[in-house]
């Protein structure tokens, strides 16, 4: 079936969001940011990501420690993954090694699937508390943040740590496009700290608001939007100064955030009271609160 | 005929809050066997006996709720809803209940008598144990992130803090003049001074120790460590391991008799219960419980 005259390109968005309380993913419809269908998934879903290709979306449940795996094309539940130890955290691609690694926080592992089958291949260990992954946008290399340990650096090759850069407590960690820097919060100390993806150095601590929990980078590489779950607010990032360039008040603990695909609005869930802030990202400003279920986490966009 | 050691030991409860399906596993510990399974709010994490052992808080992470068991009938007498967005750990001081909340970092004051909330007030980010001074006086709550936050219970704010990095679980002396707490990310147990909060020894424990427990005469403390499977036992007086006992996946809380003849740990992974004999230190039993047991209490 064709799409209608004059529909537009972002009439056909969706925002997927993983309510923790109520163990279910929502499916919103972008622009009318109406709930079209919950599905039902594990328990404690606190993450939600699509794959690259767009088919999927995986949702990490801490409560039943599994992984439940979303069609796009229908919104139901396909597959329930198991054996990723107790509490999976996050999930990042590695799409052209056919790859998923997934961040455990008491096992302490990341376990890497086969992202076809969702098949669990290996389990790493790595360090305490695992919170964080990304994965470089060459993919040579997985990047793990957590409670105890710093961020580890895995050779995607070889599924071996090669280096751990001490970091007090770090939940988030993102790529620029470019690769050249990543962009890790220190939820404990209230900084995102910017790193040369070249030779992990420091480039700049910025002062954030209070508890930083989710980052994400525009697909433009210009801006780092962080929300600051103890500071009910989001910081805007100027990647070109790495300055804040505005902190917009948005719900009670915000957690995760998501951006449409042209970066024009930023999706942030409220995991306190049971919203999300939908903020235009051209005046940063909070343009719209919607209801969502209980406790809204892991939120995606699809592109 | 009954061996006469075994009639000298007192028979307890043993409350575990088993996070994955939401109920209470009550074990006598006569039989140690459980011999009730309590559903309560979605989700519990910790698990709190009241001082006088006549209530259970399950402290409800999944739906914002505190579930209050009668141990008298083993039956859920009251729910406390909306406490917080994801309420995590709880202590009991007299007649108050303290509860920390993960995401907000706050802690909610609940009068224990009408279980009515009477205060909130913020702590620190992440925060992940509370625990409360002999004499009631101070709480120290742990957190994720860094230091160890000092909170006066009379003016219900923080006082002092000291630095650390990622703790987790804290206990203090019977005597209330040191506490020991688990630094997560460093795989020690640290002793510290309560005078001087100041630190006494750092000991090597396993590897990402979650919970500990000092025993009722102040000789030895108890460590979970949660990604070794096994228990660590320190000898208070020579500030060392003395033994590292296996148990099962993901060893979470633990809990010690009033004895201090037995030891109760919550194996997260597997969905049992351990129980140490502190004479042999040895594991006399494994008990099926629900899954994913955190907390422990015993009245």
């Amino acid at each position: 079936m064709g799409t209608a005259t004059g529909t537009q390109a972002t009439q056909s968005l969706f925002a997927y969001v993983s309510n923790q309380n109520d163990d279910s993913l929502s499916v919103l419809a972008i622009p009318s940011n109406r709930t079209i269908k919950t599905i039902r998934v594990g328990q404690l879903p606190n993450s939600a990501v699509i794959s690259p290709d767009g088919a999927r979306v995986y949702t990490t449940n801490r409560g039943s420690n599994t992984l439940s795996v979303i069609s796009t094309s229908t919104n139901t539940l396909i597959q329930t993954v198991r054996g990723v130890g107790s509490e999976p955290f996050a999930t990042a691609f590695a799409p052209n090694r056919g790859r998923i690694y997934v961040p455990t926080l008491y096992t302490g592992s990341v376990f890497v699937l086969d992202s076809v089958t969702n098949n669990v291949l290996q389990e790493i260990p790595i360090g305490n508390g695992l919170v964080g992954i990304a994965v470089s946008p060459d993919e040579s290399k997985v990047y793990v943040t957590s409670l105890g340990t710093g961020i580890s650096i895995i050779d995607a090759n070889t599924n071996k740590v090669i280096e751990t850069i001490p970091a007090t407590g770090s939940w988030s960690v993102r790529f620029l496009p470019n690769g050249t820097r990543y962009y890790v919060n220190n939820y404990g100390t209230n900084l995102v700290s910017v790193y040369n993806a070249g030779n992990n150095a420091l480039i700049k601590r910025i002062p954030v608001g209070a508890a930083p929990l989710g980052v994400i980078v525009s697909k433009n590489g210009q801006r780092v939007y962080v929300t600051n779950s103890r500071g009910s607010s989001v910081s805007v990032i100027d990647t070109s100064t790495n300055g804040v360039i505005k902190t917009i008040p948005v719900g009670f603990v915000p957690f995760g955030i998501a951006l449409t695909p042209l970066n024009r609005r930023a999706y942030v869930t409220n995991f306190g009271d049971n919203t999300i802030s939908i903020i235009d990202t051209t005046t940063n400003s909070v343009i719209e609160t919607i209801p969502t279920g209980n406790n809204p986490r892991g939120i995606a966009i699809t592109s | 005929m009954a061996e006469p050691k075994r009639l000298l030991k007192r028979s307890v409860l043993v409350y575990v809050g088993n996070q994955n399906n939401s109920t209470v596993s009550v074990i006598n510990s006569a039989s140690n066997r459980v011999i009730k399974t309590i559903p309560v709010g979605k989700n519990p994490g910790q698990v709190n006996a009241s001082p006088d052992g006549r209530q259970i808080y399950a402290i409800n992470s999944g739906d914002r709720s505190i579930s209050i068991l009668s141990t008298r009938t083993n039956q859920v007498t009251r729910t406390l809803r909306n406490v917080s967005p994801e309420p995590f750990a709880a202590v009991s001081v007299g007649n108050r209940f303290y509860v920390s909340d993960l995401y907000t970092g706050g802690v909610t004051v609940f009068n224990a008598l009408t279980n009515e909330s009477i205060a909130r007030f913020p702590v620190a980010n992440l925060p992940l144990a509370i625990a409360s001074l002999p004499d009631g006086k101070k709480l120290y709550v742990t957190t994720q992130a860094r230091n160890i936050w000092i909170i006066d219970t009379r003016l219900k704010r923080v006082v002092n803090s000291i630095p650390t990095g990622a703790t987790w679980g804290l206990d203090f002396t019977p005597d209330g003049k040191k506490f020991v707490v688990n630094s997560f990310g460093t795989n020690e147990t640290l002793i510290y001074c309560v005078r001087t909060n100041k630190i006494i020894n750092s000991i090597p424990v396993g590897v990402a120790p979650i919970d500990i427990n000092v025993s009722r005469d102040g000789r030895r403390a108890y460590v979970t460590n949660s990604r070794s499977r096994s228990v660590s036992v320190i000898d208070l007086k020579s500030q060392r391991v003395i033994k590292t006992i296996q148990v099962g996946d993901v060893p979470y809380n633990l809990a010690i008799t009033p004895d201090d003849r037995s030891i109760y740990v919550t194996n997260n992974g597997s969905n049992t219960v351990s129980v140490i004999d502190a004479g042999t230190l040895k594991v006399l039993l494994t008990i099926p419980v629900g899954l994913g047991p955190r907390g422990v209490a015993i009245v």
